[in-house]
């Protein structure tokens, strides 16, 4: 078997005194920034990405990982006991796990939903060590074309099956492709929109636009509304962690499918954790013989999307690591800072460099055991977190923040360019402009034009050449089926226009 | 609340009817009336426009930039091929946009200048601290400016904040990862 003696490698490299250690920082911040609602993994991982600069790439990609799926975990538990999500996919959590903690049954909440992430992590883990070299393998004979047009999938997918307008989703994949074009062009060596500066020349920093977009907007809309509950740590106790052997039956077929639902989503290219929580809570209540229960604190309510959530978090890893395509925004910024270490995932990641690629997924596992570790035995550390007040946590994810960007270039440029887009961020989220797609958008900009200059460069022009290779005339259909599917929304709004207009005018 | 009693236009709540077979119009009746979208701007969907145009204004200008690059042929693609046909699509979809804000309801949280104030200077203020005075005042500087973003102010959680980070972004930054930085000064 091939596959075990690689993955016994990566074990081995994995294990490593190094790497445990790093593997252990990243999924401990993880959870905590999880726990915490108003930091999310995305901010996090780009706030950690300059400190990975001094770091050898794979304890680099270990840690960076590590706070990917460990905010996951950690996510749960202030939708729980606070009624308020940690992260966007947790949201789904809060409409069963609250009741629960109503019911005065937090403690099973938080125990159940950290078994279930274990769950659907494992699941798509393993779906990943199999699944992940015959999909290289197949990848190695894609195209130019095909890149592109999985990258115009995963940008369409991106935003479309997300919240809110489509359109605007689109859009702001347009604005983050042209500000990927800032720089050099690679293939011609001319300067684009750099208003003939030096600091840009070599194209917008993504830690500066990811901070700006989701760390100083997300403070300055968390400071425009509301205030954070406060939660009674002493509740949580050991024995109260116990579930009772019926909301275990209720708990494995639902965390399952969960499983199932979320590695599917994953694996998808521009579909996040977020729809795979949603997908999977839908479809529980479709199949529950009792639906009314959910909203009231249903074990299958809770269980299924955290399954989902995990599941889907691994299996987002797929592609990135096979194709090179992320998934969505955190996946993007993991991208980013994999080739600033000059990693180029791909199909030839997993031939070149086998160590790091089955390394990084041995630590997933190690990862997701110190996860239960964390969860479990520790919860009470993480509840006690939430007593943080909000006037103390925010000016120190600014200091963060700012020191971050500065240490990547020693330039104030990029904390000036951070606070600009802060503050466009900031515009977009109250217009409802989904930053996510901008952010996916901007890093597969330059990927998506190089391909697309190449695939005609080899079709001598002819723009057939997308239409008329299989792959990539599969993934353009799909794009075709994704848009068409919206379009129900552009009919329906037609429709209600002209109804209104109608009856104004009479 | 219903949409219509909030026009600025010369209808209101009182025309509305309350649908059937008469609402049945083609979408061609809205283009042969053109001027049906300006009357149905209300105060709160003009911010929604607003931003709507900036997206717009963006493409454009990066449409007017774009242009200024080699465009190349199909065969052998210049630098401004993409740029260009990124910029028109961003502009179709602005337009796009605007017309769908026209047709849905807009709602907005609370708007308040303090945190955007405050959080901005205090970032403008560690970025000309740092290199100039050092670690220490450029941390003290940005921590307690943004604590007025946040009322009531709290002078001595924010002082707490502000050593403990000074004592933590020293040891981690400086002496950890080696940034050249001073603590106090050039």
């Amino acid at each position: 078997m091939d596959t075990l003696t690689n993955l016994g490698l990566g074990f081995q490299a994995a294990l490593s005194f190094e790497n445990l250690l790093f593997c252990l920082f990243g999924v401990s911040l993880g959870t905590f920034v999880g726990v915490l609602p108003g930091i999310g993994a995305l901010a996090t991982i780009s706030m950690c990405l300059p400190l990975t600069f001094y770091l050898a790439p794979m304890p680099a990609m270990i840690m960076l990982a590590g706070i990917f799926y460990g905010a996951q975990y950690g996510s749960s538990t202030a939708s729980i006991l606070l009624n308020l999500p940690g992260s966007a996919p947790a949201a789904i959590t809060c409409l069963d796990g609250y009741p629960m903690a109503q019911q005065g049954r937090a403690g099973v909440a938080l125990f159940l939903t950290t078994i279930a992430s274990f769950v659907g992590g494992s699941f798509s883990i393993i779906l990943m060590i199999g699944f992940a070299p015959i999909l290289a393998s197949f990848a190695i004979s894609f195209s130019s074309a095909d890149y592109f047009s999985i990258m115009i999938l995963a940008l369409v997918a991106a935003s479309t099956l997300s919240n809110g307008s489509f359109i605007k989703g689109i859009a702001m994949v347009g604005v983050g492709l042209l500000l990927g074009m800032v720089g050099t062009d690679i293939s011609s060596g001319v300067a684009r929109y750099t208003f003939g500066t030096v600091e840009i020349s070599d194209g917008i920093s993504l830690i500066a636009l990811a901070m700006g977009l989701f760390g100083v907007s997300e403070i300055l809309s968390n400071l425009m509304h509301g205030e954070h509950a406060v939660v009674d740590a002493r509740a949580i106790t050991f024995k109260s962690l116990i579930p009772t052997r019926q909301d275990m039956r209720e708990f494995w077929p639902a965390a399952g499918r969960g499983s199932v639902i979320g590695a599917i989503v994953g694996m998808l290219p521009g579909t996040g954790p977020t729809i795979a929580t949603f997908m999977s809570y839908s479809a529980e209540k479709r199949l529950s013989k009792n639906p009314e229960k959910f909203g009231k604190g249903a074990i299958e309510g809770i269980s299924s999307p955290e399954a989902a959530n995990n599941s889907s978090v691994q299996a987002a890893f797929i592609p990135t690591l096979t194709l090179g395509i992320p998934g969505d925004a955190i996946m993007a910024v993991m991208l980013g800072g994999m080739l600033i270490h000059g990693i180029t995932p791909g199909p030839q990641l997993i031939v070149d460099n086998p160590v790091l690629f089955w390394g990084v997924i041995a630590s997933f596992w190690l990862g997701n055991i110190f996860l239960l570790i964390l969860n479990i035995p520790l919860i009470g550390v993480w509840v006690r977190l939430l007593t943080v007040p909000y006037h103390v946590l925010y000016p120190a994810m600014l200091f963060f923040i700012c020191i971050g960007v500065y240490s990547v270039n020693n330039s104030t440029f990029d904390v000036l360019l951070t606070l600009m887009f802060g503050v466009i961020g900031f515009g977009m989220m109250r217009f409802n402009f989904p930053a996510a797609p901008l952010l996916l958008g901007f890093v597969l900009g330059p990927l998506l034009e190089e391909n697309f200059r190449r695939a005609l460069v080899l079709s001598h022009g002819d723009l057939g050449v997308f239409v008329s290779r299989p792959v990539s005339l599969v993934f353009l259909v799909l794009t075709l089926i994704i848009l068409l599917a919206s379009v129900p929304q552009i009919r329906g709004g037609l429709t209600r226009l002209i109804r209104g207009r109608d009856a104004i005018n009479e | 609340m219903s949409r219509s009693n909030k026009k600025l236009g010369p209808f209101n709540g009182k025309h509305r009817s309350t649908g059937g077979e008469g609402c049945q119009r083609p979408v061609g009746w809205a283009l042969r009336n053109p001027m049906w979208n300006m009357k149905a701007i209300t105060k709160e969907q003009l911010p929604d426009l607003v931003a709507c145009g900036l997206v717009g204004l963006f493409g454009l200008a990066a449409i007017w930039m774009g242009a200024s690059y080699p465009v190349g042929s199909v065969t052998r693609m210049g630098a401004g091929f993409f740029p260009v046909a990124i910029s028109a699509i961003v502009i179709g979809l602005a337009v796009a946009a605007a017309i769908e804000t026209l047709m849905s309801e807009t709602s907005r949280g609370t708007f308040k200048w303090r945190p955007l104030i405050f959080i901005s200077v205090a970032i403008l203020a560690w970025t000309q601290l740092i290199d100039t005075l050092g670690l220490i005042p450029s941390t003290f500087a940005l921590i307690l400016i943004s604590g007025l973003a946040k009322q009531p102010f709290r002078p001595v959680s924010l002082i707490l904040t502000a050593t403990f980070l000074s004592v933590a972004g020293y040891l981690v930054f400086v002496l950890g990862l080696h940034m050249p930085l001073t603590l106090l000064g050039r």
